[in-house]
């Protein structure tokens, strides 16, 4: 698990993390949500040891992470704009994290690289941003350590790649310890993909739950009711997270079960009612607004 | 069955390793081939050089031969080594570290599950290697090139070794110094100044400083000594390095070595914190540490100011220069603080910020200015208290009069000659330190010299410190303390002052045994003895009757021994000029091949003016035919130019009065008070066509004479 306790980190006077406390289970994908300078790739560094937090504490696995050798054979770091060394090709690559990550598989390399019809002898500076990114996935999915943290790597993939990754992630999560932390800025592109979501906004974590729960505990409901009594005591009855009128169809977006929800609702004696699925965004806006964030504008 | 084990795992790491080296020196193979070549050219091909100088001439001698071979092992190959390890070792610290300007590459490559020391101690190993390998093969190979050629012993394996050892801890020390500088820079343009700052800071602040010594002080004497020796000769690591090799090639190098391999493991552990310590998030700052940004601003700031202001203080001729300076001042510290400001923050905008600063380095430069102009730490009046005073030694040189070379005789019979009035065979002072009398004499120059400061218009101050003071009267001085410290000084010094000292040195020092150490030759190798006398004509001496060569050397001997202080600093009346030859390839090997000493004989040296009598020639100046003598006026900046007539006196009486103010130029010392501002030349009866030179006495100088220089300083 991935422990992160108070953690802060500034560039001078700018507070990139500030006072952050995540947990990041085991065998789960994390997303890390955060609009452009929320700290994402600041705390993904931290997390990665390759930059010393100003206060709080990352640990890996009970170890800590900055300059601990052991800890950071766990983890493997993509970074959103990767560096490869000049005139390597991927064959070099996995000779150079051969020496680093000892678990590194070259015969799941060679299988993957065959799989996304990438050529091992070919230089990766004449490689596409996309195939570099494909190529740092399967890097990273190779070196056999327990977390993968990407920075944006899924941003460049064309929708078939984004899909073949997923799927890779799932296989690596099935078949052995695996924990992914993807760092995005579009709520979209991690929705189907994760299982557990953290926001990030100006360094701080607004919220961070597991995206079944929240989907299982909050639902949309549409209905039209016979009177304004009635609705005045649904919504009494509801714990309700925002609800909209259009004409006489009433939209309520509540916490709790399709079935509490639905037995309340049928219980007024609508004359039309129905539950319409949540996205994600959805999801996250209604929660932080009850926080007391207006963050519509935060996602793509 | 365990050493089998043992074996098999070394075999894997091993192997393991070579691995790692082999990734991670992909697309640099370009630093050993460098180094091969460097190395190719340095050493084999220099040494074929040499052998085809020393084959190709005529009658070549294998002992000499051999002898300069050794001498390729401990100096040249160290020199030419020398650059090229240099600048190998600035392109391996680049190559190995400059990955942490750029943010990109410092994430990848601290993301790797290795810790920052032991990334830090591989590519410093993978460096070394480069360097290394490319190295021992030139330098086996040059000894196999050697050995074919006849040239192989025990003692050129030492030398090589030895060589390997000095050119490694000077690579590391190049090596360390570059990595931490990329350590403690976050860009390309800063590292690149801080480089450039590293190699040349301690010339550019020694020279400064030497800028001001000499337009501020009037005894300050261009020797490097103290701050400035350190400055320009051990503070940056090529000058360093070249010291370390000039020193070992005089074989005296303990000391020097001694402080390399400290500065060098200083510096490696410097280096090695700063890697340790740096935020991963530095890269593309300017300075990554706030206290080494301010230190550098500091030394830069400092003597830019006062630098510019030295510059503004000399460009008027006179009048107002120290407003000039104040401005120079101002304008120096502003820009170079700005400048420094801009680079930091990479914005134009920011030229002004950190004004505190800006007002500290100022204050700083306004003390040190003042310090200069004001003198409040006593530079031209320092004098070592006589109990802290070692030794002392002086430059008495031809224009003092008795200038004679100091001979040492070796253990094994051989000569040398002191090349240098600094070294330690040439002190002045006697057994027992330096005596009150001598240190008296030096008390009266100071004061003597401040004086006259004090008296003398701005405009002759000016005049001197942009054109120094007339040579013949300068003696520069050394003192040793008994700490070991050595401080050097130049006195402006009169005849009057001179005579005081030179008697005292010889009462208290060891100046007469300086003058009579040419004695210590054997007089066999005497091959020459000329005179010259009165008329200021030389004439050889006794070519038929080489053994009153004896005889002369045993009476200036005995003269010299019982001549007292006071005989010895009044005007002598002939020259003699002894020459000495010795054979080149002999036993008795002398670091010369001849050597000429002329020591001048005074009135009280009754033998050896018996002899000299014997030869006819005129010992005084009454005995001279004069015909002409001209008397040409020129002073300070004015010289004697042909377009000012000269004054010409042929007429009997008056050539009588001048004969007792004549003096020939070789028989001048500067301790007789002559006049100054004239040029002499006398023309001699019966030799009409030749001109000689000359001075006058200013004692016994006639009034008509006088009074014509007058008229003639008129026009």
């Amino acid at each position: 698990m991935i422990d992160i306790k108070e953690c802060s980190k500034s560039f001078g006077k700018i507070k990139a993390v500030n006072q952050v406390s995540l947990d990041i289970g085991e065998r789960e994908v994390f997303g890390l949500v955060g609009s452009n300078g929320a700290g994402k790739s600041t705390l993904l560094r931290v997390i990665a040891g390759i930059l010393k937090p100003d206060g709080g504490a990352v640990s890996i696995d009970t170890l800590p992470v900055y300059e601990n050798r052991e800890a950071k054979e766990k983890l493997f770091y993509i970074s959103d704009d990767s560096y490869f060394p000049a005139n390597y090709t991927s064959e070099d690559m996995t000779a150079f994290y051969k020496n680093y990550y000892p678990a590194f598989s070259l015969q799941r390399f060679r299988q993957l690289t065959e799989e996304f019809h990438l050529d091992r002898k070919q230089k990766i500076h004449t490689f596409s941003k996309g195939m570099k990114k494909q190529l740092m996935m399967i890097l990273g999915i190779c070196s056999g350590t327990k977390y993968l943290l990407c920075d944006e790597s899924f941003d460049g993939l064309d929708p078939v790649m984004r899909q073949a990754v997923k799927s890779l992630f799932a296989s690596e999560i099935m078949n052995r310890e695996f924990t992914p932390v993807i760092a995005s800025h579009n709520l979209r592109e991690l929705e189907d993909i994760c299982d557990h979501v953290g926001l990030l906004h100006k360094g701080g974590v607004l919220l961070s739950r597991d995206l079944e729960d929240m989907k299982f505990h909050i639902h949309k409901v549409q209905c039209v009711l016979r009177d304004m009594e009635k609705e005045k005591e649904l919504e009494k009855e509801l714990e309700v997270l925002k609800i909209r009128r259009q004409g006489s169809l009433l939209l309520i977006t509540a916490r709790g079960t399709k079935m509490e929800i639905m037995n309340r609702v049928q219980a007024k004696e609508p004359l039309f009612c129905e539950i319409i699925p949540l996205s994600l965004e959805e999801i996250f806006i209604s929660e932080t607004e009850v926080a007391g964030y207006e963050i519509q504008n935060l996602f793509i | 069955m365990k050493s089998r084990i043992y074996s098999s795992d070394g075999a894997k790491a091993a192997k393991e390793k070579y691995t790692a080296v082999k990734i991670i020196s992909k697309g640099q193979t370009w630093i050993p081939v460098f180094f091969f070549l460097g190395f190719l050219i340095s050493f084999v091909i220099v040494e074929l050089l040499y052998f085809g100088n020393w084959f190709g001439a005529v009658n070549p001698m294998m002992e000499e031969i051999s002898i300069l071979y050794e001498g390729l092992w401990t100096e040249s190959f160290l020199y030419t080594g020398f650059v090229v390890i240099m600048c190998g070792a600035v392109i391996n610290g680049v190559q190995s570290f400059w990955y942490l300007y750029s943010s990109r590459k410092t994430d990848f490559y601290h993301s790797l599950p290795v810790k920052r020391s032991h990334l830090f101690w591989q590519r410093t190993g993978i460096g070394i290697l480069y360097y290394l390998i490319p190295y021992m093969l030139m330098v086996f190979l040059c000894v196999c090139v050697g050995a074919a050629r006849g040239f192989f012993h025990l003692k050129i394996i030492g030398m090589a070794l030895m060589m390997c050892f000095l050119h490694f801890l000077l690579y590391l020390l190049m090596y360390f110094c570059t990595v931490l500088i990329i350590c403690v820079t976050g860009n390309l343009l800063m590292g690149a100044l801080c480089l450039g700052g590293l190699m040349l800071y301690g010339h550019m602040l020694g020279s400064l400083i030497v800028a001001c010594r000499t337009i501020f002080y009037d005894t300050f004497y261009m020797e490097r000594y103290g701050l400035l020796r350190f400055l320009f000769e051990y503070a940056s690591p090529f000058s360093l390095g070249r010291n370390l090799l000039e020193q070992y090639g005089g074989g005296d190098y303990a000391a020097i070595f001694i402080a390399v391999i400290c500065v060098t493991s200083a510096v490696g552990m410097c280096s090695y914190m700063a890697f340790l310590k740096r935020p991963s998030e530095s890269a593309g700052r300017p300075m990554v540490y706030g206290l080494a940004g301010i230190t550098v601003k500091f030394m830069v700031v400092v003597p830019c100011g006062l630098g510019l202001g030295l510059i503004f203080y000399m460009l008027p001729d006179s009048g107002e220069r120290n407003v000039w300076g104040i401005f120079g001042i101002v304008l120096g510290t502003v820009l170079s603080h700005g400048g420094l400001e801009v680079i930091y923050h990479m914005n134009f905008q920011k030229f002004w910020s950190k004004t505190h600063h800006l007002v500290l380095a100022g204050l700083l430069i306004a003390v040190c200015a003042a310090n200069y102009q004001m003198d409040f730490l006593k530079f031209d009046d320092y004098i070592p208290k006589q109990e802290n005073l070692k030794a002392i030694y002086m430059s008495i040189d031809s224009q003092i009069g008795v200038n004679m070379p100091i001979v040492l005789k070796k253990e094994n019979g051989s000569y040398s000659v002191l090349g240098a009035w600094t070294s330690e065979e040439a002190v002045l002072s006697g057994e027992g330190g330096v005596g009150e009398k001598t240190l008296q004499a030096i008390k009266e120059i100071v004061e003597k010299q401040k004086r006259e400061k004090e008296n003398s218009s701005q405009e002759s101050i000016n005049y001197y410190r942009n054109w120094g003071v007339p040579a013949e009267r300068e003696l520069p001085v050394k003192y040793t303390l008994k700490s070991g410290r050595e401080i050097f000084r130049i006195y402006k010094i009169d005849g009057e002052s001179l005579c005081r000292l030179l008697a005292a040195l010889y009462e208290e020092g060891t100046l007469k045994e300086h003058q009579m150490s040419f004695l210590t030759m054997d007089s066999k190798y005497l091959t020459d003895v000329k005179g010259t006398f009165a008329s200021g004509e030389e004439y050889s001496l006794f070519q038929e009757e080489t053994k009153k060569y004896e005889e002369i050397l045993d009476a200036f001997s005995k003269d010299m021994e019982e001549a007292s202080a006071q005989e010895l600093l009044v005007q002598p009346i002939a020259q003699l000029s002894l020459e000495y030859t010795f054979p080149v390839y002999e036993n008795t090997y002398t670091s010369f091949s001849n050597i000429v000493v002329y020591p001048k004989i005074f009135p009280s040296f009754k033998r050896t003016v018996a002899i000299l009598k014997e030869t006819g020639y005129p010992i005084s100046m009454e005995k001279v035919s004069l015909k002409k003598v001209n008397i040409s006026y020129c002073a300070g900046a004015v010289s004697c130019s042909d377009e000012m007539e000269p004054l010409t006196y042929e007429d009997e009486a008056e050539l009588k009065k001048l004969k007792k103010a004549l003096l020939p130029s070789d028989l001048t010392c500067a301790w007789i008070p002559k006049e100054e501002e004239i040029y002499v030349e006398y023309y001699l009866e019966g030799n009409d066509q030749y001109a000689y030179y000359g001075t006058l006495l200013s004692d016994s100088m006639p009034d008509f004479v006088r009074k014509d220089l007058e008229e003639l300083k008129g026009k």
